[in-house]
């Protein structure tokens, strides 16, 4: 049986508060978020007790450390993912407002009527919605990579797609849903050859997964802080230099300009074109934190570790009569959906969240993949670092007593 | 197991996720309705047959828990026969007893089948199951 170091618990502070107030807690529901490390939290109260003030302008020696404090969160961030320079790291509210943000800036005004966007049916609605707003208004076509029976993106099937007027593809690395891995080396390679922009879609990825934009050659990326144990609010868009300074500002105001005049304005280059208004800065600073954290851990064994225990999660939910894993990926993470014959998922995680286990039930914002597999909605644990094979064992176990309670 | 929980899924409520009432889509029907949560996925759709102002009948079909299900169910069962009006107010009357916590109406006051839904008061993140097909109705009654 897997057991993952106790140590990384005792950086989570929820886990000391649950057993001091004699609560059980499983936290299953990583994928929907993770827990906060104490740094992350120190550095956050630190922000707001010792120099909380507005950044960029100020003169005064507080105000010079919040904005030192911000650039130097968006240097972490430029090093995590290996980015060329500071200045291809936007920060946004998360991954939804990345997304929004390529939609409008990038799509709203380099595409032209008739162009084609390539997306999958697998992806969160936050890749979808935005596309389809503004293919409505440009009149862009959406096409969709099919998946097989079992949720796998069928690559094999792009060079079925004419190419010619495809001019993005905006894809998940790491299913939401299935947890499946897909290839996103092999569509980039494929889209580079024909000219075509790629964004990435890495919430669910980036924190685990090696992810060195230069080396997969990336146009954008984009992820959310809160699924890297950094604070809400705070999201990350990574763009190539030469595409975000073509893209014209989404939302504007102040801290993006360079010159404002009665009647028109001039704006600032990336990333704070695309930074209007006051920005998250507790959130940023936070998130540098807890890149921090990501760097002090040795991930490559974590990750392994919980690969393991993810495989130990699927043997034992296997072993829960007529409970059924939705997706076979030959490539999987640590996110594990689920049905139960005749027990709907809420009702599941109702019973579960009376044994302290926190699960998600529901769509996952992936309603086109619920269609795929004809179901409405499924029950999903996903695990990270802290997770244990007990709380596999306590959900497997609790999962048996629903199905005897609802079969009786 | 915990007796809230137990109180939650009450045998009546089990018992109706198993047999729902009029669980089909009649042949014919005079107005249909659509229940659906965004959030969670659940989806109903109703079918009534009307006569002059009286709901004669109701079905349903559709994906939800068993909680939606059940409340769909017995809705169907406590409007059968009456006139839109007094439809009107058994919703009204019984969404008041689930939602509001300063509610005059007391368990007793209300029959059996939808007593079972009091521990729904305890769960205020499943109350939108027990509401969803009774607010879809309350608000085509009202317009």
């Amino acid at each position: 049986m897997p057991t993952l170091s106790t140590d990384i618990r005792s950086h989570f502070p929820i886990f000391a508060w649950h057993s001091r107030e004699k609560k059980p807690f499983y936290y299953l529901d990583n994928a929907a978020t993770t827990l906060k490390p104490l740094t992350v939290i120190d550095t956050v109260r630190d922000y707001y007790s010792k120099y909380s003030s507005n950044i960029h302008r100020g003169l005064y020696p507080i105000a010079v450390k919040a904005s030192n404090a911000y650039e130097d969160a968006r240097t972490k961030v430029q090093h995590f993912l290996n980015a060329a320079h500071p200045e291809e790291i936007v920060f946004t509210s998360g991954s939804t407002a990345s997304l929004n943000l390529l939609a409008s800036s990038w799509a709203g005004h380099m595409l032209q009527e008739g162009d084609e966007i390539l997306l999958s049916p697998m992806e969160h609605h936050a890749n979808l919605v935005p596309w389809q707003q503004i293919s409505a208004q440009k009149n862009l076509h959406l096409r969709f990579l099919p998946l097989d029976a079992e949720g796998n993106l069928q690559l094999d099937q792009l060079d079925s797609f004419d190419s010619s007027s495809i001019k993005l593809i905006s894809i998940v690395h790491i299913s939401n849903t299935l947890g499946h891995i897909n290839d996103i080396g092999t569509i980039i390679g494929w889209a580079k050859k024909r000219d075509i922009r790629v964004i990435v879609d890495a919430a669910q990825s980036v924190t685990l997964y090696p992810l060195d934009v230069q080396k997969l050659d990336m146009d954008f990326l984009v992820c959310s802080g809160h699924k890297m144990f950094g604070p809400t609010g705070i999201g990350i868009l990574y763009g190539k230099k030469e595409w975000l300074q073509a893209m014209p500002p989404y939302l504007s105001g102040g801290d993006m300009i360079k010159k404002v005049g009665l009647y028109e304005s001039t704006f600032a280059d990336p990333p704070h074109k695309f930074e209007a208004g006051t920005p998250p800065i507790a959130e940023a600073i936070g998130l540098g934190a807890a890149i921090d954290f990501l760097n002090y851990l040795d991930r490559p064994a974590l990750l392994n570790e919980l690969d393991q225990l993810t495989t130990y999660a699927m043997e034992q939910l296997r072993s829960v009569p007529d409970l059924e894993i939705l997706g076979k990926a030959p490539k999987r993470s640590h996110i594990i959906s689920f049905t139960m014959n005749g027990i709907h998922p809420h009702d599941i995680a109702t019973f579960l969240a009376q044994d302290g286990i926190a699960i998600r039930a529901g769509h996952h914002c992936t309603q086109p993949l619920m269609e795929h597999f004809g179901i409405g909605a499924s029950a999903r644990a996903s695990l990270s670092i802290y997770n244990t094979a007990e709380e596999i064992d306590a959900l497997a176990g609790a999962l048996q007593q629903i199905q005897s309670f609802f079969n009786s | 197991m915990d007796e809230k929980l137990k109180n939650l899924y009450k045998k009546v409520i089990l018992q109706h996720n198993k047999e729902p009432y009029h669980y089909e889509k009649p042949a014919h029907f005079d107005l249909k309705l659509e229940a659906d949560n965004p959030v969670c996925g659940d989806r109903f759709e109703l079918f009534f047959i009307l006569h002059e102002n009286i709901i004669q009948q109701g079905y349903f079909q559709g994906y939800g828990c068993a909680i939606s299900k059940a409340a769909t169910s017995i809705l169907l069962q406590k409007i059968e026969n009456h006139s839109k009006a007094d439809a009107l107010n058994i919703i009204r009357e019984f969404l008041d007893f689930v939602k509001n916590t300063n509610s005059t109406i007391t368990l007793e006051e209300l029959d059996k089948a939808l007593q079972a839904f009091a521990a729904a008061r305890d769960f205020p993140e499943r109350q939108n199951c027990v509401t969803l097909s009774w607010e879809t109705l309350e608000k085509y009654l009202e317009s």
